[in-house]
């Protein structure tokens, strides 16, 4: 690894989140609209859900574990830093000072609801309660106070970590510099992977330089902290637990890439070998979904390319949180079989039963040169309703653009099956 | 998803580009349709030597040099059930001399490379056509007018009547009616399929298969 850069950039920080809240449209609205509006204003604020992967939930409460009228669950990236840390019990007491309560690890569940109920009847001034390794959950007497409530405490828990954050480099600062070609080597290097990544159906690739993704993967602490995994189950449901981390001195051996496959392949099979139960699924494809490369990025591979940029935004999700865990203490990843016990739950298992049949073509990439003119164009949008993704060019000038935008309009601008 | 990118196939530095930004913006290649072409029609005394280059330069050269992009990709799909090529012809080659010549040496091509891509796992196949005139670049100003000119009609509604009188099945071949053969030979269900051709030009006696 090429190690005679040293850049003391500063951490990037969290963002802040605002409430969103207008009274003139809330006093429009029935209670069961309120809900909607109120979970609708946190599922589309980035800064509180996961995009595209998030379970924020808002509920009205009827009958529940807690006694409160308006109750919130998010897991925004702060929240779950916090959450992930080794420092995150002593964090909680130290930003809200005993109003936010305290919970260790416990997978979601009914027992998780009774622990709850339980200990916020015994401690009965909570605003709040910290879930270890999994997000907070909070509640107020009102809708919009609810709303304020939780949002005010995701700005709380992202000021605390931009404090400890600033002015120093992430992940004990960055050791591999940006590589200028990185574009070129992503053009490179996905079809050697993809073609390597041999499974039940073809994948789509999706490669991404952002800051977050090159602050990482070019970090000191990226080969510790890439093999702990993802710790929360809306990211490594998406992302797989651990991803594949390359060297990028030998990104044009395929030897090497062949190996890295296998091994990732066997230590995959390694896990669910070591973790299955009796009932446990059948296990599911053991590539790799997302593939880091320091001074290159982020790659992650699934069956359609809006799974692959979701996995990818998801691990960026998780890479937020480590920074964050980080700066308050030690990341800590979730144990090996409680994540097992979540990615190969029996109703995760019946929802993944439940997709619709795959069309002919997805997982295929499709070039149609002439792509502008009539029969191009035709071919193309044929492709697309079977499933394929597929760029396309012609001679001409405008007319592709032209074209491409028509076939947006007619099937959405992300639709890839 | 798509994503479009402006290109000029005969330019093997902007294909290269091209097939990049497929590459980072999918991870590979499993189908590649080799369509981008031109029509020309004129006597032979009346073709100048830039006309012929033009049809060669874009139909043979162009064809070629995308293929020569995609191979490298596409033989890295072999253990994943292959890839396909799927090559736009007109009329089996056999029409206005200039043009089909190129036409005939660009399908000539595509049997080759089935040749030689077999061993790659990748496919090869020719989707012949005729007279689609709805959409087509090609037929918009000189081409309709020398073709409408060469029949003796006019270059308005007279000349799609013209050809669809003069196919035998007296039907209009649409761009959809090729989005079909090629889907097919793009797709698995042809998977044992390669050195083909399929016409889809509502019956063309001169563009049988031979």
């Amino acid at each position: 690894m090429n190690a005679q850069t040293l850049i003391c950039a500063a951490a990037l920080p969290f963002a802040v989140p605002t409430s969103r809240w207008d009274d003139s449209v809330a006093a429009t609205l029935s209670p069961a609209e309120l809900l909607l509006y109120r979970a609708n204003l946190l599922g589309s604020d980035l800064t509180v859900t996961n995009f595209g992967g998030g379970n924020t939930s808002a509920k009205l409460v009827e009958v529940d574990p807690l006694p409160f009228a308006h109750v919130n669950h998010v897991h925004p990236d702060a929240i779950i830093a916090l959450a992930g840390s080794s420092g995150s019990e002593a964090a909680t007491q130290a930003i809200w000072g005993g109003r936010i309560g305290w919970l260790p690890w416990k997978r979601p569940g009914y027992t998780l609801g009774v622990m709850l109920r339980d200990y916020v009847a015994a401690n009965p001034h909570l605003e709040g309660v910290m879930l270890a390794g999994h997000g907070i959950i909070c509640w107020a007497d009102s809708a919009r106070a609810c709303c304020e409530h939780t949002v005010q405490l995701i700005a709380d828990a992202v000021n605390y970590l931009n404090a400890k954050l600033a002015d120093k480099p992430a992940f004990g600062g960055r050791v591999v510099a940006d590589n200028p070609d990185r574009a070129a080597i992503a053009a490179d290097l996905m079809p050697r992977l993809r073609g390597l990544m041999t499974s039940a159906r073809n994948k789509l690739g999706h490669w991404s330089d952002d800051p977050e993704a090159l602050e990482f993967t070019g970090s000191a602490d990226f080969a510790r902290l890439a093999v702990l995994g993802t710790s929360c189950p809306d990211h490594f449901l998406r992302t797989k637990i651990a991803p594949l981390a390359l060297d990028p001195a030998r990104l044009r051996d395929d030897g090497y890439l062949a190996q890295q496959i296998a091994d990732y392949r066997a230590i995959y099979a390694g896990y669910y070998e070591r973790c299955k139960r009796s009932n446990s699924p059948a296990m599911r494809d053991a590539n790799p979904v997302a593939v880091l490369v320091p001074g290159v990025g982020r790659i992650t591979f699934a069956t359609d390319k809006t799974t692959a940029r979701l996995a990818g935004d998801l691990y960026g999700n998780a890479v937020n949180v480590m920074c964050g865990a980080e700066a308050i203490g030690e990341y800590i990843a979730l144990d090996e079989q409680e994540a097992f016990d979540i990615e190969y739950w029996l109703l995760e298992e019946a929802k993944l039963q439940r997709m619709p049949a795959t069309k002919p073509l997805v997982g295929k990439i499709a070039l149609v040169t002439g792509g502008a003119g009539g029969i191009g164009a035709a071919s193309a949008a044929r492709r697309r309703l079977r499933g394929a993704g597929r760029p396309r060019w012609r001679s001409g000038r405008g007319c592709a653009r032209r074209v491409y935008q028509a076939v947006r309009q007619r099937h959405g601008p992300r639709r890839c099956v | 998803m798509v994503r479009a990118a402006v290109c000029d196939v005969t330019d093997e530095h902007q294909l290269q580009a091209a097939f990049d930004l497929a590459s980072r913006e999918f991870g590979e290649l499993d189908i590649l349709v080799a369509n981008a072409g031109i029509a020309s029609s004129a006597p032979i005394e009346e073709t100048t030597l830039e006309l012929w280059n033009r049809n060669f330069d874009l139909l043979v050269q162009g064809y070629f040099l995308t293929a020569r992009a995609a191979w490298p990709l596409m033989t890295r799909m072999k253990e994943q059930g292959g890839a396909s090529v799927v090559c736009i012809g007109l009329k089996n080659g056999v029409a206005a001399a200039t043009n089909a010549s190129a036409r005939a040496a660009a399908n000539h091509l595509a049997r080759c490379l089935a040749l030689e891509g077999a061993r790659h796992g990748i496919r090869v196949n020719v989707v012949n056509l005729d007279a689609v005139i709805k959409g087509s670049k090609i037929w918009y100003g000189d081409w309709r007018k020398e073709r409408a000119g060469a029949h003796g009609i006019d270059s308005g509604k007279e000349l799609e009547e013209h050809y669809r009188a003069r196919s035998m099945l007296k039907r209009d071949v649409l761009p959809e009616d090729i989005a079909e053969a090629v889907y097919f030979l793009g797709s698995d269900m042809s998977a044992k399929s390669t050195g083909n051709m399929i016409n889809v030009d509502a019956g063309y006696v001169q563009g049988f298969t031979r």
